[in-house]
């Protein structure tokens, strides 16, 4: 088990590293077309359900704690609110692109492997290795990054209007107590692990896609794996960060 | 992979156009958060010394009259194990404190600490080159329960002893009840009766209130008609006083009169006092004199026949009953 979970955390890193170290290949035209659709497919169509996560999130949790805790309550503030939004954020989203894009890449990227015939030898084809997983690694974190970047404006947004309608406060004491119990650095901290999650969520369903047998039966297993993986490494990674702010 | 969507210039224009506001969004968040935490504004740092700085951290609110204006900065364990913590404010906040400012940890239930900043009243303002304040700690409300419960664990066993107690006499307590009921119940005849009374003293009250009222008023007629003669005895004074200087002026002369009449008649009786007793020596001898001629004139005549006849002299009766001498006997 712990071979297991070893060459598949090598694997996963070595699809990251992959992808890194050819940055360059972003000049092309068709890399560049490639992650625009993966942008576009993951990040632009995801957007509707992150805002109205984010909405309901906003407007319910974070007005129901406020209004149960008090208002003015900086322990609300700071573990609900921006602790919720901090670490709600990221997760969601991540929850969202696995379950939209992390299995479409998988199957997509299975399915061209069986279709083109994609060997062991061109998968060390570089052409084909970037092609495939730079444009989803980058996109799905661009992505990620950018959906957790409107999840927390539209949650604020939202905590703030429904708070001073149901609290009858004003719109503006209200966003003094969100933006005083905040910290600046949570926004960019948040976006940096949404990135990281896309990335990971990306470099792990590429993984699972071009490592699956030249099977079509295999295509569900590589989606599975692909869905299953990106889960762990999303909560591994919640979990190191939870670490880390404690620490 | 298909390539439509990434062909199509507006999807292009989409992708930039979102990432571009969500750019901007996350600057506004932080630009936001960075302004109400004062980042970009001049600060100031004042510290204390505390023995205990359990509830303290760095990051916790600094306040002053319930708002937030800084937070804490620094905290070192010192060798003397004290632990000096340093206050970051916003420096216009500074110059509101006194030389005997002082900080107060709040702690409360469920709510973050916080240190509440007190200005202090004296005149001085708190030293720019070392802004030390006194710290103390506000009791929690579990060192506040905890407290009540140490306070009052005595007297509920005291509780427990009394009901224990009552519950071992309780015939008596029956009995007792029993009185009570008892005794309620002749309350209740008592109440009763004093309401009656209570009824007949408030109309008594009433016709006296009545009857004080017109004495009152007969007092306050009173009183007006020795107002108006008070101030008839004021101008009757008046009067007098514009008067009186002169019969003061008046009667000093009359006694200069006086006295002059005085010592007139002290000179004339003086002069009597030497002249009158000859005057009444040499009298006797006038006196015998004109007697003598009187009489000597009433005897002759025809004086003699101008004067009355002399009346017989009437005895007087001393040696028998008048009675006697008015009433003749019977025969």
């Amino acid at each position: 088990m712990i071979s297991v979970t070893t060459r598949l955390a090598l694997g996963y890193s070595a699809m990251l590293v992959h992808a890194f170290t050819r940055r360059g290949l972003l000049r092309r035209e068709d890399v560049r077309a490639g992650l625009a659709r993966q942008i576009h497919f993951t990040g632009v169509q995801a957007l509707p359900y992150v805002c109205v996560v984010a909405l309901l999130f906003g407007a319910v949790v974070v007005t129901q704690a406020l209004s149960l805790l008090g208002p003015d309550n900086e322990v609300v503030l700071k573990a609900v609110v921006w602790g919720g939004i901090r670490e709600l954020g990221p997760l969601v989203t991540a929850l969202i692109i696995i379950v939209r894009s992390s299995v479409a890449i998988a199957a997509e990227v299975a399915l061209m492997r069986l279709r083109s015939g994609i060997s062991d030898a061109l998968w060390r084809d570089a052409a084909h290795e970037e092609e495939v997983v730079l444009p989803r690694v980058l996109g799905v974190a661009v992505s990620s990054a950018m959906l957790v970047a409107y999840f927390q404006f539209v949650a604020v947004v939202a905590a703030t209007l429904t708070s001073a309608a149901t609290l009858g406060s004003t719109i503006d004491a209200e966003l003094e107590h969100f933006m005083t119990g905040a910290a600046w650095w949570q926004v960019p901290f948040s976006i940096g692990k949404a990135a990281i999650f896309g990335a990971g969520i990306g470099a792990i369903s590429c993984y699972h896609a071009m490592n699956v047998p030249n099977d079509i039966a295999a295509v569900p297993k590589a989606v599975v794996a692909a869905c299953i993986g990106s889960l762990s490494f999303v909560i591994a990674v919640d979990l190191f960060a939870v670490l880390l702010l404690l620490a | 992979m298909s390539t439509l969507p990434a062909k199509d210039p507006s999807i292009r224009r989409q992708i930039v156009g979102l990432l571009v506001v969500a750019i901007l969004l996350v600057l506004a968040m932080v630009a936001g958060i960075a302004t109400r935490h004062d980042l970009f504004s001049k600060k100031a740092q004042l510290h204390f010394v505390t023995d205990n700085a359990t509830g303290l951290a760095p990051g916790t609110s600094v306040r002053l009259s319930g708002y937030r204006v800084g937070s804490v900065s620094n905290m070192t364990l010192q060798p003397d194990l004290k632990v000096r913590v340093t206050m970051s404010i916003a420096a216009e906040h500074f110059d509101s404190l006194r030389s005997d400012a002082s900080a107060l940890l709040v702690r409360e239930q469920l709510r973050a600490p916080a240190l509440e900043l007190r200005p202090g009243k004296l005149a001085g303002p708190l030293a720019g080159d070392d802004p030390a304040i006194t710290y103390a700690r506000g009791g929690t409300l579990t060192e506040i329960a905890d407290d009540l419960r140490e306070r009052l664990a005595p007297i509920l066993e005291d509780v427990k002893q009394v009901t224990g107690t009552i519950r071992q006499q309780k015939g008596d307590i029956a009995a007792m009840i029993g009185n009570a009921a008892s005794a309620s119940r002749d309350l209740a005849g008592t109440a009763k009766e004093m309401r009656a009374l209570a009824g007949d003293a408030r109309s008594r009250v009433g016709k006296l209130g009545a009857q004080a009222q017109s004495t009152l008023s007969d007092a306050n007629q009173a009183v007006g008609r020795i107002g108006n003669v008070v101030g008839q005895a004021e101008k009757s004074l008046a009067t007098v006083n514009a008067s009186l200087p002169g019969l003061l002026q008046k009667s000093g002369d009359m006694l200069e009169q006086l006295n002059a009449v005085a010592r007139d008649a002290r000179t004339v009786s003086n002069a009597t006092a030497t002249s009158v007793p000859g005057l009444l020596r040499s009298a006797a001898p006038l006196v015998d004199d004109t007697r003598d001629i009187v009489s000597g004139v009433k005897q002759s005549w025809p004086v003699k026949n101008m004067m009355p006849a002399p009346s017989s002299p009437t005895l007087v009766i001393d040696s028998h009953d008048a009675a006697s001498l008015r009433e003749p006997p019977g025969r």
